[in-house]
């Protein structure tokens, strides 16, 4: 179970999650949609303990991420497009030395590695560099390497960005499996077919606020849409212009 | 933290550009340092040599054996145009010999040469020339109206080690910046700016490594490759001074090999460890190796400005500051003059500097975190 309440990230001159609020039930897939800028990077950073809230609170579990970050760091994975691995290693490599840091011992790093770079298609490279790798073999690898700890969360940023469809159908069906094993799964796209095939409820965030969340059904039905494409446009066009409109009115009255 | 260290390890065996770049070049570096420095800066500039002698025809046979004198000129008596050129530094050094009274004067510029070279380059042309005329006693006659050759002549090779072993280490710290410090930089910035720009940074962190660990474990890393560095140029310098001058056997008069051994790990250790938080703290503001080694050049130059600065100034306080004082440091353990105190206080002062660049490092990266 995942709680965020209130949260609030401000940057500098920029707030880019504002006041948002979501409940993530155990064992589901929860999709985090909006579009480009929208907050949905900076929420998943501070679920993953990388970014601390300004204001609000996040609980994994029942544990406070400012505060427990080290515990809840053990039970989460958390890969976004920005994450890399260090490409002068081999998956074999890395796997040896994220299970070290991870403080797994050496027969449960063999076991996990060798599920998951079967599943992957790892095992024929896994003694090659991972900077010789193509996109999809990078993003496979790097999937396999944040779960090698086998964790209860999983938090994707994008997980299928940039990959072929073949590819895209591995890591979907993978993502399912885990599902079915119980975990919760986070996942932050705006690839509207990923989130039909995959997600149990969504939360829509436009502008860092939160506008709508509930099963897709819920969502398109309390929009008066067709699908879900159609309650997402017009969830932005609510919401975007009357944020714009704030700003305008803000700027009018700096002014005067 | 030994996670950090191994990885790093298997990463630079993983380099072997960065190993050839780390190791092998400054150590050839080294090699023809000692090369262009035993041939240039420790062996005798000829001097310009001025005569005055009756006994021009001796003189002359002697001069065509000799070639430490460059452009020699003999004069019967000290003409207004000698006294010209010596006023006006044509002539280095100027000799009036009587072989008759067995008499021998030399006259130099004691500010134009330097301190070791007047005493030699007197006490060995009037030495050779006495040999060269069979007279002892115009020897002993210079002896005696110079007192101070009998100190030259009873530990010349000692006085000519000290100074060959000052000039040595002299430009040991410059060696110490630029061919161990400036490779060390490098890996500094690389610490949390490298990591930070290849993306992989956020993956270690969430791997549940805490900041402090993570640092740690890298400047252990980089000051480790320092020392071993650092040890091969040593060994590399010591081999060239083997082969290029044999007869100067620059360790021979350490007074206790163990403590100049000692003050040398621990003074470039400590030394290198400051340089490398330093640059490590850098490297924690900026997010590109980029960025972090503008800045990382900056702060090797105000390395090298402080060597400097403590090299001319008069402060005693320079000799507890560390790495500004790692010639005095290295010097004093050589000559056997090495207070102990001063090496005591100046590490407690270096590490002292390490943890609180550590300490900031770790506030930075937490304060990126918020």
């Amino acid at each position: 179970m995942i709680r965020i309440e209130n949260v609030t990230k401000k940057f500098k001159d920029k707030e880019a999650v504002k006041n948002l609020s979501f409940h993530i039930r155990q064992g589901e897939i929860f999709a985090l949609l909006g579009p480009n800028g929208a907050g949905k990077t900076t929420t998943m950073r501070m679920l993953s303990t990388l970014l601390k809230a300004t204001s609000g609170d996040i609980f994994i579990h029942g544990l406070d991420v400012k505060k427990d970050a080290t515990e809840i760091k053990k039970n989460i994975a958390f890969l976004t497009t920005e994450i890399r691995l260090d490409g002068q290693f081999t998956p074999n490599e890395l796997a040896d030395f994220y299970g070290n840091l991870y403080g797994m011992d050496k027969e449960a790093i063999r076991t996990n590695k060798e599920r998951l770079f079967t599943y992957f298609d790892i095992t024929p490279i896994a003694d090659k560099r991972y900077e010789t790798f193509s996109t999809g073999m990078k993003q496979k690898t790097s999937i396999a390497i944040c779960l090698l700890h086998d964790p209860k969360i999983i938090i994707f940023d994008e997980p299928t960005n940039g990959l072929d469809v073949l590819t895209q159908k591995q890591v979907e069906d993978f993502l399912l499996m885990e599902k079915e094993k119980g975990k919760t799964l986070v996942i932050s796209t705006h690839i509207l077919e990923v989130v039909e095939a995959l997600a149990d409820r969504v939360g829509i965030i436009i502008d860092g606020k939160n506008v709508a969340e509930g099963t897709i059904e819920e969502v398109i039905a309390a929009n008066e849409a067709k699908d879900l494409r159609e309650a997402f446009i017009s969830l932005y066009e609510r919401n975007h212009e009357m944020e714009a409109s704030i700003v305008k009115e803000s700027k009018k009255k700096k002014w005067w | 933290m030994l996670a950090i260290f191994n990885r790093e390890v298997k990463r630079l065996l993983k380099q072997p550009k960065v190993i050839f770049s780390t190791f092998l070049v400054p150590c050839v570096l080294i090699l023809l340092m000692m090369w262009v420095f035993m041939s240039g800066v420790l062996s005798h500039e000829k001097k310009a040599l001025a005569i005055v002698t009756k006994d021009r025809a001796y003189v002359e046979k002697f001069l065509a054996v000799n070639e430490e004198f460059d452009g020699v000129l003999i004069y019967t008596e000290e003409t207004e145009e000698l006294k010209k050129l010596y006023d006006n530094g044509k002539t280095d050094v100027m000799l009036v010999l009587d072989l008759e009274e067995k008499s021998a004067e030399v006259r130099y510029d004691a500010t134009k040469l330097k301190s070791g070279d007047n005493l030699l380059l007197s006490q060995q042309l009037v030495r050779e020339l006495a040999m060269y005329c069979s007279s002892e006693d115009l020897y002993q006659n210079y002896i005696e109206q110079n007192p101070e050759i009998v100190r030259l002549d009873t530990a010349s090779e000692k006085d000519i080690w000290e100074q060959n072993l000052t000039s040595l280490i002299g430009i040991f710290s410059m060696i110490f910046v630029f061919l161990v410090g400036q490779p060390m930089t490098t890996f500094s910035i690389d610490a949390y700016a490298g990591e930070k720009e290849r993306g992989s940074y956020d993956s270690i962190r969430l791997a549940g490594i805490d900041i402090w660990k993570f640092l740690i474990g890298k400047i252990l890393f980089v000051t480790a490759i320092g020392l071993i560095g650092g040890a091969l140029q040593i060994v590399c310098a010591l081999c060239g001074l083997a082969y290029f001058s044999p007869e100067m056997n620059v360790l021979k008069y350490v007074g206790n090999p163990v403590i100049f051994w000692s003050t040398v790990v621990i003074a470039c250790g400590i030394s290198l460890m400051i340089l490398v938080t330093v640059m490590v703290y850098l490297s924690t503001y900026f997010d590109t190796v980029k960025d972090a080694g503008m800045y990382a050049s900056l702060g090797t130059i105000a390395f090298t400005a402080l060597t400097q600065i403590s090299a001319i100034s008069s402060s005693p306080l320079w000799s507890y500051i560390p790495f500004a004082n790692l010639s005095e440091m290295l010097l004093k353990s050589a000559t056997g003059n090495l207070e102990i105190s001063k090496l005591l206080i100046s590490s407690v002062l270096g590490i002292t500097v390490v943890v609180i660049l550590i300490f900031l490092s770790v506030k930075q990266l937490e304060q990126k975190e918020q």
